[in-house]
């Protein structure tokens, strides 16, 4: 095997050059011929049927997440200062430099914002590079190589698909195509400026997405291999490099302007990864295009591989390059094989183009008009491929996914106020449909590693994931309530994705991002407004939230006999009902955010297990019990003191001792006392001491009562005790062993420390014991082992 | 495969430097290079089916079903809540050990019975169980199922799982039988036996629309009494479950409530289903008593 240079072409035409000014008739025939030679009827015809297949009923569908996002900043580019609010100038993933959003900007500038100008910049991308295909087929094999790769590229559902959607990606493939182009022609002319046009386009398709930077490597490696670097001398080299650089001019200011941004969100972005299977593109490319075009892809990569052809080279490189790098990439898109299907396209016309050649060379001996056969068979391979692709052509044309957000943010602009927020759905981009179409703050719902921008500009970044998870919860778990609660967010948006006619059950709610969304729009009381359909069936639902709380609170302060009772979370506009053990005390209407408040008179007689109640219109209710009185008793040299709170204010306070009245005092203003007397002479084992005000407030205590406090550390036990008679012995036991004893002080107060024995287990038993066996302390150790 | 030289036509005479190529074929460096390259992508592909997230990593398995004690379930996750979360590894499994804690789940109405298994078992268990597995018994389940005591050695029936939103944690989930080794701690029924040994029995009273259009909310509403035999109550306390079947019996919603003070109970839901029409089944328990109800529910275009 050998491997020689690449044929050149001979440098312009003679036959025209030379020779005098022709005569005018003359002329005109000439340019009539050279238009003729040029227009290339087939060729005409297949980007004709790409541009059809692109453009038909282009804005039939509104825009998804990602679009409105592009679109959001190309209009902030174009100087429309509504959206400057809810779209930044950067790129959240640190994807792109913003290269497809600046030549939507130049449209919008003329036919002003809309979701339709955005798509057509793809399309015609997309058709633009089926323009380019062919040319690369046509250099690298012949015209009707070039012809079947644009005709595979034109009618691609993957394509199609792509080129209707306002992605970044027409963009980068056909940046992508264009830079090899330029190095095919550089190769084959060794003109200087398809090298620097190279250069030029690589740095387009590096600011298109980042991912277009492979275009550098598919050429760096296909120079490699076919020893052609020798062509690129220093002088080239640099003025190639040169060219780079001043194209990539933006992208050196963006990041010099925004580095700190630039740096955080790539901390965010390194971290999505797809939970999708290994297989997940070869599904992709068979929901898209079917398995026909499929199988035919595969077998034209075998072909190419089996014929070891120089001019296969460039493009199986391309496709390996593309496919094995998001293949190792561990976030994954349904988006993101465009790049590589020209190059799939061109080998798979190679293959087409040998069918034919072979079909021609077969039958020629039987058949004496070789021009009909190649016609035949040129156009049953064609008739084949366009069938093939036509049923899955037609599932792109009727792709009606997220079809209900742009209803849904239609209904929002009209029929809610300018401040009213938004939560919907999203994997980090769906909030902004709403921000883009009906210029409302609008949050997103949902798992994924991506900043979000709040409207007015703050950046909210992606939080760390939990411990083996992939991604954060704050959007699920933290921001939602907040939001809700300060009255940021006011309409839920639930929308499906696909759905057929009539739908399944699971086609509604799905996956469990969708059950919790459905279950904040249960918590929050949410009330159906307003449902988007499409075809007879329901695509969007908008909520309005009635409550701000997912249950209702209570909260209260007492004023003597007054009762302020304050209550948040209720059904907004909602009448309250207040009950005390069942019994009405009171009535009241929430506030627009649901809080309630009112003044009630305090119960005669409170009661730990009587419930205070508020329940609102729609059967939503919170309840507390109210005080009570909570006392406290120490003495000193034989001085009792007993303290408490929570009783009548200013009202005479009544203390006893296992039913003798040992002391008076009058309680504060703020419902607190004091009173001090002598020790009772004597401490029953089930005396207390009780202590009411003039309502009948009640506070109660055991004197003795032996409390324990433990403590265990390196197998050590400490144990604090109170309550003892002073001067009792106090004995520890554990599992019957005796570990230590003490007395208690002269306060009834112990400090007892041992060691546990080895072998002990979470399930024995410790117990402090008095010398009289009166109270015995039982503890379960409950250390873990 | 030869390679085939087109016949490249007329019109691409005008570009016909790198046609002539065709016929040359790669240099035995191009070969290694080409080689190479394609090992590379097969060792990346190699890891992605098999790394340490491949897709081809097996899972731990699942203890042998123990046949006799019970019967084995065909559709072990009908009436568990979300089942798109569980992976069903065995649908029947036994498995053995000592039980160290009983525990109500307000979250979904199961009762979690947290088992050491025995060391034969515990190769089955993933990092996520933390060396204990859970068994669950559901809602549906109670009625049948004496939950065993703390401390003991019991034998546990039921399917064998993986819970993906636990991180691949294995469960028993659920289990349709339990059989305690000390029957003298065995048969407790959950929350005790109070309401059982007071010959009383739960009455259930539900309110629901008979129809809602898709998307809209709605409230099922549940009053539970508890009939002792000279007076009615109202039952605070009690665990209620609703499942909402669609017509094929299939499970579709689920949620987990007790009643309050008052013996009452709502069930605030929004219909995100498909038109059609639904049944609503609620279980409800309380200390030993166990109770059904159902109503049907339409659920409509507008």
């Amino acid at each position: 095997m050998s491997l020689s240079p690449l044929k050149t072409l001979p440098r312009g035409r003679p036959s025209v050059r030379v020779g005098k000014l022709r005569p005018r008739p003359e002329r005109w025939r000439s340019l009539v011929r050279a238009v003729a030679r040029h227009f290339d009827p087939p060729l005409m015809a297949i980007i004709s049927l790409a541009a059809f297949l692109r453009f038909w009923e282009l804005g039939r569908v509104g825009l998804r997440g990602d679009e409105a996002v592009y679109a959001g900043q190309a209009a902030v580019l174009a100087g429309a200062k509504e959206y400057s609010r809810f779209f930044i100038l950067q790129s959240r993933g640190d994807s792109n430099f913003l290269l497809f959003q600046e030549v939507v900007s130049v449209i919008y500038r003329v036919t002003g914002v809309s979701d339709l100008s955005a798509r057509a910049v793809a399309a015609t991308f997309s058709v633009l590079t089926v323009i380019v295909t062919y040319l690369i087929g046509k250099a690298l094999f012949g015209r009707r190589t070039g012809l079947f790769s644009a005709l595979l590229l034109s009618v691609s559902g993957y394509a199609v698909m792509l080129g209707r959607l306002a992605l970044l990606d027409s963009a980068l493939t056909f940046l992508f195509a264009t830079a090899m182009l330029c190095v095919i022609k550089w190769i084959s002319t060794k003109r200087s400026g398809w090298l620097y046009g190279f250069a030029a386009a690589a740095s387009l398709t590096v600011q298109a997405k980042i991912a277009g930077g492979l275009a550098l490597l598919v050429a760096a490696s296909y120079l490699l291999i076919n020893r052609s670097a020798g062509q690129l001398t220093r002088r080239r080299l640099l003025i190639a490099a040169g060219v780079f650089l001043v194209a990539l001019t933006p992208v050196l200011v963006q990041l010099a302007t925004n580095w700190e941004l630039y740096a955080g969100f790539l901390s965010t972005s390194i971290r999505r990864a797809s939970a999708v299977p290994w297989y997940y593109y070869g599904q992709v490319l068979v929901s898209n295009d079917g398995p026909f075009l499929l199988a035919l892809y595969i077998i034209g990569i075998a072909f190419a591989v089996g014929r070891r052809s120089r001019s296969d080279l460039l493009p199986l490189l391309w496709l390996l390059t593309v496919a094995v790098f998001y293949q190792i990439y561990p976030l994954k898109a349904f988006n993101y094989l465009l790049p590589a299907l020209p190059a799939l396209s061109i080998l798979t016309g190679r293959m087409l183009d040998a069918l034919a050649q072979w079909f021609h060379t077969f039958t020629v001996r039987a058949v004496s008009a070789a021009a009909t056969v190649r016609a035949v068979s040129v156009a049953v391979l064609t008739v084949l491929v366009v069938g093939a692709a036509a049923p899955y052509l037609r599932n792109t044309w009727q792709d009606d996914s997220y079809v209900g957000l742009k209803g849904a943010a239609t209904w929002l602009a009209k029929s809610t106020p300018p401040g009213a927020g938004v939560m919907t759905i999203s994997r980090g981009s769906a909030q902004y449909v709403f921000a883009f179409y009906a210029h409302r703050d609008s949050y997103p719902f949902g798992r994924f590693n991506l900043a979000t921008v709040f409207p007015g500009g703050k950046i909210v970044p992606a939080s760390a994931p939990p411990p083996a998870a992939r991604t954060p919860r704050d959007w699920v778990n933290r921001w939602p309530p907040r939001l809700i609660r300060n009255g940021r967010v006011s309409y839920l948006v639930y929308y499906t994705t696909v759905a057929d006619d009539p739908p399944e059950e699971s086609q509604v709610v799905e996956t469990s991002t969708q059950r919790q969304f459905r279950l904040l729009i249960e918590r929050y009381g949410g009330r159906l407004v307003h449902t988007v359909y499409y075809r007879h069936e329901g695509r969007a639902w908008i909520y309005r939230l009635t409550t701000r709380l997912p249950h209702p609170v209570l909260s209260y302060a007492v004023r003597g006999a007054a009762l302020t009772v304050r209550g948040a979370g209720f059904t907004e506009n909602a009448a309250v009902t207040a009950t005390y053990n069942g019994h009405r005390i009171g009535y009241g209407e929430a506030n627009g955010d649901g809080s309630v408040t009112m003044s009630l008179r305090f119960p005669d007689r409170p009661r730990p297990r009587y419930l205070l109640t508020f329940t609102d219109a729609a059967g939503r209710y919170a309840s507390v019990t109210l005080p009570r009185p909570v006392i406290a008793y120490s003495t000193q040299h034989r001085i009792a003191t007993v303290t408490g709170i929570g009783f009548q204010r200013s009202s005479p306070i009544t203390v006893t001792y296992h039913g003798v009245v040992i002391g008076h005092a009058r309680s504060a203003a703020d419902g607190s006392f004091v009173a001090s007397f002598r020790q009772p002479a004597r401490l029953f084992r089930h005396g207390q001491l009780v202590v009411t005000d003039r309502l009948g407030n009640r506070g109660s205590l055991v004197l003795i009562n032996p409390r324990l406090r433990h403590s265990v550390a390196h197998g050590r036990v400490t144990l604090h005790g109170s309550g003892y008679p002073p001067g009792a012995l106090v004995t520890a036991l554990y599992r019957g062993r005796l570990m230590a004893s003490t007395r208690a002080g002269m306060h009834g107060s112990i400090s007892l420390s041992f060691t546990l024995p080895a072998g002990t287990k979470p399930g024995w038993l410790l117990e402090v014991r008095d010398t009289a066996d009166h109270y015995t302390t039982v503890i379960q150790m409950g250390h873990r082992r | 495969m030869s390679a085939t030289r087109p016949d490249q036509g007329q019109a691409t005479h005008d570009t016909a430097g790198p046609d002539h190529a065709d016929a040359h074929r790669l240099t035995r460096t191009q070969l290694v290079i080409t080689v190479a390259v394609l090992l590379a992508a097969g060792a990346a592909l190699l890891y992605v089916l098999l790394g340490p997230s491949g897709v081809l990593r097996g899972s731990t398995g699942a203890p042998a079903w123990l046949p006799g004690a019970a019967a084995c379930r065909a559709d072990p996750l009908a009436h568990v809540h979300d089942p798109g979360r569980l992976k069903v590894v065995a649908n029947c499994a036994t498995v053995r050990g000592l039980v160290e804690q009983v525990q109500y789940k307000p979250g979904d109405g199961d009762w979690q019975v947290t088992v050491a298994v025995d060391p034969q078992y515990r190769r089955f268990l993933t990092p996520a169980d933390h060396g204990v597995l859970p068994v669950r018994v559901i809602p549906t389940d109670l009625p049948h199922v004496p939950l065993p005591a703390l401390g003991q050695h019991a034998t546990f029936y039921g399917a064998w799982v993986l819970n993906k939103n636990l991180h691949g944690r294995a469960e028993m989930h659920p289990a349709w039988r339990i059989s305690a080794a000390s029957a003298a701690l065995a048969g407790r029924a959950p929350g005790g036996t109070a309401g059982s040994r007071t010959g009383g029995r739960l009455v259930l009273r539900v309110t629901a629309p008979p129809s809602v259009a898709v998307g809209a909310p709605f409230t099922v509403n549940v009053h539970c009494a508890l009939v002792l035999p000279r007076r009615t109550v109202r039952a605070s306390l009690v665990h209620l479950f609703i499942e909402i079947t669609n017509s094929r019996g299939v499970g579709v919603r689920w949620q987990a409530r007790s009643t309050n003070l008052l013996g009452d109970a709502d069930f605030r839901l929004v219909a995100l289903d498909a038109p059609g029409r639904f049944a609503v089944h609620i279980y409800a328990g309380k200390s030993g008593l166990f109770q059904t109800a159902e109503q049907s529910l339409t659920v409509r275009r507008v």
